[in-house]
């Protein structure tokens, strides 16, 4: 899954001109976030690198991060596919997403 | 970042993160201190979550999403979403001539690639599909974007999961709910498609009551689907529903399906059925190899069940089939034994009429062991049912006894063994002593004369029965020699067979049983072997007596070895076990404790307790003829715990202890049972 979006966001990113920071604004669908919400799809492959730095310290963190993130998946689905309890993934989930936040540019 | 800078770095940051905002500064100063490159981590780490926000708030599929709201694919108009599933996104269309459909596109970022030919492999088994609780695919094709669609039948209603919550509908109307959805299980098995991803969610119930099939995302055609589309699918699969080997990535089959519908079947019935719930747990077995076959299966054993016929899960569980036996003769003993004659005999006509022809004889064997499974004890609650079960067990023996018996002597021996455990249930146990021993004659018979490992397997499992049995009674040097015999054989069985009796086999309570006199005789290592292996099978079953009683004896063991400290260590951990004076007096007025010590092990505030309940252990012995020889050890005990007693100043209660000693070790001396009065 990371790497069919991965590959998907590098294809598309690949083909714009000068490698420039695009942002896109996206439709959001809850109410408060709308129209709030712009991400750079260069962010998701910074994120793909920092995420193998993860897994170099902590292979199971960056397996957390890939199924919250590029899964979608619940913390419960998650915990099961691992075998471990729920807590242990929530704590895993802060730490990475504190942990990556500081390796993504700001 | 080294591996102990980071693991330190994670514990520190759930410290933090679990002070209020205002403490952490200080907390990070005071723990970093002179760390200057950990500090920078943690500080910017706690900053970042401060504020949250960011990129991995909102899963990537998200942030990729466009609405598709009001778009046209093909004559179709795009509604309002209602729904997703793991590959696509579902909303609701119109067209002229249908007011409502549900149509189907990949999501935006997967409609590529391999997950457009996932979506093509959907059309294709949905357009092959026609059946009442399956939804129909309605059109499908390519949008003016490039999109992938599919549009199918929208169906009304509610998830099966909130149907049933909502609604309660009785049990009845649940079994008919959920049957409706093997039959369309069924239908897609017959089909060669095999869903993959069956779950509640996906299966609409109508206000009248009707079932659809909805999403085919997962499904594979059992033939002629490739390894690549397995790998996506698992991809994308619900964990919670998915059996073992769908999880852990084997080939796809029916057997992911029945798993799935064993589930689903579980959350509707709940687990307070006995049948429904032997039906769930043969439909979820781990191994795809034990589950039902087919989703006929499983729905034809859901109606026996709803008809309150005997269903197949259980019929596999011998007790359960020897209950049923019994309850369909509960008019009496005769009938069901009649009717075992009868079969026994046309059994043996057969076998007779062609002994040389060895199918007959396997057939012959096939039948015998089919009546000691129905007759397997301890099964029988009630003295009737057991009566029923001895019944069947005498006809049986008859039978086989009165023709020449050779080729069935295991069986036959194993039908002694069977009448045995019921008599002993009963307290009737020289009748059981003397079944057991023609049991184990049988089986010495086959060994002598064919060296059948199976005779071997007989007499290790009927040689421990004897020697426990015959252990506290009159008989007890021959229940000694067979005790001897039992670990021997046992020992040969292991190594011609390598294997072992299993641990819920009274062999290991023999073993516990057998430890002080194979010290006794000076065969330590042995009787360590034996109390390890015993104390270890025990905690493995988590049968806590057992390993209590083992424990005990490796006490005593150490104490023997002159090693306190390691007799101390279990002494400890078999009061853990035995937290209940009475559980501990009861251990230790049997044949495993050293009187001597029962005082280090009884804590001094639980002395008297223990004496009370000493004293309840030894009337009771006095009662019982067949366990006079007891009441020696429960005297001794008395005298030690006289002795602690005096030594604590408690000198009025350490008289009584004495009296008591004397008036058991005279009731021993005597051999006669009294009515147990001081």
């Amino acid at each position: 899954m990371r790497n069919v979006v991965v590959d998907y966001i590098r294809a598309k990113t690949a083909n714009r001109r000068g490698g420039d920071w695009q942002k896109i604004t996206l439709e959001c669908n809850s109410a408060d976030a709308a129209g709030a919400l712009a991400f750079r799809l260069d962010e998701v492959l910074d994120l793909d690198a920092a995420l193998d730095e993860l897994a170099q310290q902590d292979e199971r963190k960056a397996r957390v991060v890939e199924m919250r993130f590029f899964g979608g998946m619940e913390f419960e689905e998650v915990a099961e596919i691992l075998e471990v309890s729920v807590i242990t993934v929530k704590r895993d989930w802060s730490f990475a997403k504190a942990w990556l936040g500081t390796r993504l540019k700001p | 970042m080294d591996k102990s800078s980071f693991q330190r770095l994670e514990s520190l940051f759930h410290e933090a993160t679990a002070l209020p905002g205002g403490a952490r500064a200080a907390f990070v100063e005071r723990e970093c201190a002179g760390d200057a490159e950990l500090r920078a981590a943690l500080q910017s780490m706690l900053t970042k979550t401060e504020t949250g926000g960011g990129l991995l708030e909102v899963p990537v599929l998200e942030h990729l999403e466009e609405s598709l709201e009001g778009v046209r694919a093909g004559r179709w108009k795009v509604g309002r979403r209602i729904g997703e599933g793991g590959l696509g996104v579902v909303h609701e269309a119109e067209a002229d001539g249908v007011p409502r459909a549900a149509i189907k596109f990949l999501r935006p970022g997967l409609d590529a690639g391999s997950f457009r030919r996932r979506f093509v492999v959907e059309r294709k088994i949905l357009a092959a599909l026609d059946h009442p609780h399956i939804a129909r695919l309605l059109d499908g094709g390519i949008d003016a974007e490039g999109r992938p669609f599919l549009v199918m039948e929208y169906a009304e209603g509610l998830p099966l999961d909130q149907f049933v919550s909502a609604g309660t509908p009785s049990k009845q109307a649940r079994l008919l709910l959920f049957r409706q959805v093997c039959q369309a299980v069924r239908y897609l098995h017959a089909s060669l498609v095999a869903l993959g991803d069956l779950k509640p969610s996906n299966i609409m119930v109508n206000t009248d009551g009707d079932v659809k099939l909805l999403d085919f995302g997962a499904a594979k055609l059992l033939a002629g689907d490739t390894a690549e589309q397995t790998t996506l699918t698992r991809a994308f699969l619900t964990p919670h529903y998915a059996s073992l080997e769908q999880k852990t990535g084997a080939g796809p089959s029916v057997a992911w399906d029945i798993y799935s519908l064993g589930l689903i079947l579980g959350e509707m019935v709940g687990a307070d059925d006995g049948d429904l719930a032997a039906i769930v747990s043969q439909a979820t077995r781990e191994e795809a190899g034990g589950r039902y076959q087919s989703a006929s299966e499983l729905d034809l054993d859901v109606e026996r069940a709803q008809r309150n016929l005997p269903v197949h899960a259980r019929t596999q569980d011998a007790r359960y089939r020897a209950r049923k036996f019994v309850q369909r003769n509960v008019a009496g003993v005769a009938a069901s034994s009649s009717a075992i004659a009868a079969l026994l005999t046309a059994g043996v006509f057969f076998w007779r009429d062609a002994r040389r022809d060895q199918e007959n004889l396997v057939q012959m064997r096939g039948l015998v062991r089919s009546v000691l499974d129905s007759a397997a004890t301890p099964f029988a609650s009630t003295s009737e049912d057991r009566k029923a079960i001895q019944g069947v067990l005498q006809t049986t023996i008859a039978q086989l006894e009165k023709q020449n018996h050779d080729g069935v002597e295991l069986e036959l021996a194993a039908a002694w063994r069977r009448l045995a455990t019921s008599k002993l249930e009963e307290g009737q146990a020289p009748e059981a002593d003397a079944a057991l021993e023609k049991s184990r004659d049988l089986a010495e018979k086959v060994w002598q004369r064919r060296r059948d490992p199976l005779a071997l397997e007989s007499k290790a499992i009927t040689l421990p029965l004897l020697a426990l049995s015959m252990r506290h009674r009159a008989n007890a040097s021959v229940g000694l020699q067979r005790a001897h015999e039992s670990i021997d054989v046992h020992e040969q069985y292991k190594r011609t067979l390598k294997r072992k009796l299993p641990p819920s086999h009274p062999y290991y309570r023999l073993l516990v049983a057998m430890a002080p006199e194979l010290v006794r005789e000076g065969k330590i290592e042995q009787a360590r072997l034996a109390l390890s292996d015993a104390a270890e099978v025990g905690r493995a079953i988590g049968a806590r007596d057992l390993e209590g009683r083992a424990l005990i004896g490796l006490a005593r063991l150490a104490e023997f070895e002159g090693k306190p400290g390691a007799r101390r260590g279990y002494c400890a951990q078999a009061l853990k076990i035995f937290p209940q004076s009475n559980q501990f007096a009861q251990v230790c007025s049997e044949d495993t404790t050293q009187p001597e010590f029962v005082r280090e092990m009884a804590p001094d505030n639980r002395l008297s307790e223990l004496r009370a309940q000493l004293d309840a252990v030894g009337q009771q012995q006095m009662r019982d003829t067949e366990n006079v020889q007891l009441l020696l050890r429960t005297a001794n005990l008395h005298a030690q715990m006289a002795k602690a007693l005096h030594e604590k100043g408690q000198d009025e209660e350490g008289k009584n202890t004495s009296r008591q000693r004397t008036s058991f070790s005279s009731c021993w001396r005597s051999g006669i049972p009294t009515t147990g009065a001081r």
